[in-house]
């Protein structure tokens, strides 16, 4: 009983010697899932940076004295043009294509993590 | 697993290779489960912190400089996960995984599992340290040196973790006078 690898034994058998593919499972499962959770922990933080900015933006403008009817005019013709762009990208190449572009355009420059 | 070897795989694993990151995972698997189980008494909660150890080490990999061995490594950042889920338990919990115990005896000869119930009280009183030195070079799996490099310890101070350690547990077996 005083031998150190009784000892050893009484406080907890140590696993079978070899592979136990069960455990690296559950490893390389958890280790997936952390980086889930990490990209999406930036991709929050990124988001939120953003909408904050843009929000912040739109304030620093009214404080500069910026007025919503000055700016009607360009955001009228910014939107028309959009609208445009759209309706020509419907027609040659299809609805399909038109929403991945978007999503692209959107995910591209703006909210890539 | 040859030093080469393990090196190439760490190497992948960097990149992000999981596959050779498993390979490891089963390379040190066996070492890593012994140590917390001899440390936690518990298995299930050992082998929780084991993945915990292992998941963890994926992503500070880059901090292994090779100057110890990589069981050494990983069973340090165990070391640090299972100290700080012990500053974080509850009375509960301590509860809780006295019964957890308790169910694991219950399949042995008696005089067994009260020596296991003794001597893992014996060591649930021993300070954190010397509880590690001692899970870790009881079965002989780590060297003083290497277990050393596990807890951040001067080397002297680990051989007199175990000696002392040792005498403790013999003597709440009643097979020795008990150490200071």
């Amino acid at each position: 009983m005083s031998d150190d690898f009784e000892l050893a034994d009484l406080l907890g058998e140590a696993p079978p010697r070899g592979a136990d593919p069960g455990f690296r499972f559950d490893v390389l499962s958890r280790v997936a899932e952390r980086n889930r959770r990490r990209a999406a922990q930036a991709r929050a933080l990124k988001q939120f940076s953003i909408f904050a900015a843009i929000g912040l933006g739109f304030a620093v403008i009214q404080a500069a004295g910026f007025d919503w009817s000055d700016g009607q005019p360009v955001l009228i013709a910014a939107a028309a043009l959009t609208a445009a762009a759209a309706a020509a990208l419907l027609t040659i190449q299809g609805p399909g294509l038109v929403l991945a572009r978007s999503r692209a355009l959107l995910r591209g420059p703006i909210l890539r993590v | 697993m040859d030093a080469a070897e393990e090196a190439r795989l760490i190497e992948l694993a960097r990149k992000g290779d999981m596959r050779a990151f498993g390979k490891l995972v089963d390379a040190h698997q066996t070492a890593v489960r012994a140590f917390l189980r001899r440390l936690v008494g518990n298995y299930a909660d050992a082998d929780d912190l084991a993945q915990d150890a292992f998941a963890r080490t994926w992503e500070v990999l880059d901090r292994f400089d090779g100057s110890s061995a990589l069981r050494t490594f990983i069973c340090g950042v165990a070391f640090q996960y299972w100290r700080r889920q012990r500053r974080s338990s509850s009375r509960r919990q301590a509860r809780e995984d006295a019964y957890a115990e308790l169910a694991d005896t219950q399949s042995e000869p008696p005089a067994r599992a009260a020596a296991r119930l003794a001597l893992r009280k014996a060591m649930d009183d021993l300070p954190e340290d010397q509880r590690a030195a001692l899970a870790l070079c009881l079965g002989q799996d780590f060297t003083h040196a290497e277990a050393a490099g596990v807890l951040g310890l001067p080397l002297g101070t680990v051989k007199s973790h175990v000696t002392r350690g040792r005498a403790r547990l013999q003597a709440a077996m009643g097979l020795t006078e008990k150490a200071s």
